[in-house]
């Protein structure tokens, strides 16, 4: 396990290492001047060169890596062209905002999915199947966005029960902060459920006929004892995949919908900092997103081994 | 019938849906005594594992008993809730089954999955229930149970693991072990030991045991009483040494002669076999069910489904010990071609 667990932290620094080269590349081959931007289109040319130089812009582009790299090695992630301030404490300032709506988002996905896979698969055949996988399936075909406008339309415009948009930290006003997370969760959230549903029915359905299962019943074990205690948590193991991978692009997902319900996350973040060339932040935030989804692969591989003791983890060959 | 422990009344097992109708286990009568062995023997597919599974209650979904009753020290059995037989089953009745390697929970320690049988069915608390399972262990023979209680299914052999399902079975002192091919899946030395256990067991517990097998060298160790089955129905049901001696059924008699002697003069004879195969559920034969694999049969079994004869505690199902065959025209018929099906109606 120790051995595992420090090959894989290796194995997170390389990773780290090329997504930091792809997202600098990317980042600078996007057409646009950070300069340009800030000082508008009647800077004089001087002004504009001045500028560069400031933010060593007119540097050969590995130098401005090595730069950057070296910096964050140290955690320094720069400085943000457009206020001055340093990346790391604007991130750090948003992160809670997007975990927060990421954790949300996952509960209620949760919260549906888990009911409405076992109950598809315990009824299969029956209305509740019906309805488990009509639910998978339009989930999974609407672009979150799209639910957004549609949940905003409906429960603040119409009906008005909820607020349409903004965001209050939860120790400021805790009901209005959740009042505000609930369709935004629900956007993001929704389309995980679906996935989540669709894979429990199916590995439900194939536990169930397992031939433990049937030692189960034959114990003298009751239905529900059976498919809690028994059938689960054999059937979570593939799900574990899916909620995992799923998870890390909630982090990507969030970019629009934090947009459309004017929450003040990564998303919106690297949204705004792509529209002004603001490249230390995108850079920053895009990192950020990397280590998150890096961290939850390796969080998923503990839990199988937990979930199933016939997974033993292992430092590769030994 | 004081030591009488379960009767099983005229049962038929039928599978339906909205279209049809397939009643794959037909009028089968039979009883367990206190601490006897009976032994049901037949082919796979003739509804032995399915009179077994309708007996614990645990038909699969489409399943269920369309007639007849099972009673079970005298209360009936077979019409009784689920929540009711969940009381019943692995605790008074238990059952072990044919495939140890996957009948086990690969996620819970074999510990666990004892002591929640034990916590179940007996007002133990944990450290007893624990107890109770590491005495189980060793009893079916595990050596230091104390620390493989905690193993999981996976870091034990196909014959461990089916110690560890025989300790789950037992470990609410069952009256009735019912023990699905038990021994199918397991090389031949560790089926030795097996039913060796189970024997043991058994005298211990003064247990009622239904062994369904269709190993017969199994079956001429340990059966008290016999019952021999061929597509749903009983052909034969008697002692082990009445069948053994003087099998009446034809279908007996061919099992009986597909086992290889060493002792035959005439080596290198072919193996016996019973030619043709078991009809298929939905084209059950309007007569006798064996009656076109059968070396002897007659227009009489052909069309009209054999009676049950009873010779002091000797029952078989065929027409040959009826006063009837002799008055029917000697001479084998050729069955195939009189063959008649009926057809179940869809």
């Amino acid at each position: 396990m120790a051995r595992f667990i420090v090959r894989r932290l290796g194995l997170m620094f390389v990773i780290l290492l090329l997504v930091s080269m792809i997202i600098f590349s990317l980042v600078h081959i996007t057409p646009g001047d950070p300069a340009l931007m800030m000082l508008g289109q009647e800077a004089t040319p001087e002004a504009l060169e001045a500028l560069r130089e400031r933010l060593g812009l007119n540097l050969p582009l590995y130098e401005q890596y090595l730069n950057w790299v070296g910096g964050v090695i140290q955690g320094d992630l720069g400085n943000s062209i457009k206020d001055n301030t340093p990346v790391l404490s604007i991130l750090l300032q948003k992160l809670p905002v997007t975990i927060q709506l990421t954790v949300f988002a996952f509960v209620i996905a949760l919260m549906i999915a888990i009911p409405a896979g076992i109950l598809s698969a315990t009824k299969k055949g029956t209305i509740w199947d019906y309805a488990g996988t009509s639910f998978a399936l339009s989930g999974v075909s609407i672009p979150p966005f799209f639910l957004g406008i549609l949940l905003i339309f409906i429960f603040s415009i119409t009906l008005g029960w909820l607020p349409p948009s903004g965001y209050v930290e939860p120790w400021v006003d805790l009901k209005q902060s959740i009042l505000l997370m609930i369709m935004p969760a629900i956007a993001i959230g929704i389309r995980l459920s679906a996935e989540i549903t669709r894979m429990l029915r199916s590995s439900m359905l194939e536990v169930l006929g397992a031939d433990y299962i049937r030692t189960a019943y034959s114990k003298g074990l009751l239905g529900k004892t059976v498919i809690v205690g028994h059938a689960l948590r054999n059937a979570l193991i593939p799900v574990v995949t899916i909620g995992g991978l799923q998870l890390a692009t909630f982090f990507g997902g969030a970019v629009i919908t934090e947009t459309i319900f004017a929450v003040p996350g990564l998303g919106r973040l690297v949204i705004d900092g792509i529209l002004t060339r603001d490249f230390p932040v995108v850079q920053g935030a895009v990192l950020l997103m990397a280590v998150v989804v890096v961290i939850v692969n390796f969080v998923v591989d503990i839990l199988y081994s937990i979930l199933d003791p016939r997974i033993k983890l292992t430092g590769g060959q030994s | 019938m004081d030591n009488g422990l379960l009767e099983v009344n005229n049962i038929q097992v039928s599978f339906e849906n909205k279209k049809s109708k397939l009643t794959i286990v037909d009028g089968l009568s039979f009883n367990v005594n206190k601490g006897e062995t009976l032994c049901v023997v037949g082919e796979s597919g003739c509804g032995k594992s399915l009179t077994s599974l309708s007996i614990m209650g645990l038909l699969p979904k489409t399943g269920k008993i369309s007639g007849g009753q099972i009673k079970f020290k005298n209360n009936i059995i077979s019409t009784k809730s689920e929540r009711e037989m969940s009381k019943i089953r692995g605790n008074q009745i238990s059952m072990i089954f044919q495939e140890p390697m996957t009948s086990l929970n690969p996620v819970l320690t074999i510990g666990k999955q004892i002591i929640e049988t034990v916590m179940l069915h007996e007002k133990l608390n944990k450290k007893e229930a624990r107890m109770r399972a590491i005495e189980m262990l060793r009893l079916v023979g595990i050596s230091s149970p104390e620390n493989r209680v905690d193993a999981y299914p996976h870091e034990l052999s196909g014959g461990m693991r089916q110690r560890v399902m025989i300790a789950i079975a037992l470990s609410c002192n069952p009256e009735l072990l019912i023990a699905d091919e038990p021994t199918t899946a397991l090389d031949v030395t560790i089926q030795a030991q097996i039913l060796e256990l189970m024997k043991e067991l058994q005298v211990k517990m003064d247990m009622g045991i239904i062994l369904i097998t269709h190993d017969l060298a199994v079956v001429s160790e340990v059966a008290d009483r016999i019952l021999v089955m061929y597509a749903g129905k009983m052909v034969e049901y008697t002692t082990r040494e009445k069948l053994f001696a003087n099998p009446l059924h034809p279908y007996t008699q061919g099992l009986l002669n597909c086992i290889p002697k060493l002792t035959d003069e005439d080596d290198g004879e072919d193996l016996y076999v019973i030619k043709g195969s078991v009809p298929s559920p939905d084209a059950m034969p309007a007569g006798c069910r064996f009656a076109d694999r059968c070396p002897i049969a007659r227009d009489l079994c052909v069309s009209n489904p054999p009676p049950i004869v009873n010779d002091d505690g000797h029952e078989v199902a065929c027409w040959r010990y009826t006063d009837k065959w002799d008055t029917e025209e000697g001479g084998l018929k050729n069955v195939s071609e009189s063959r008649r099906i009926e057809k179940v109606p869809s």
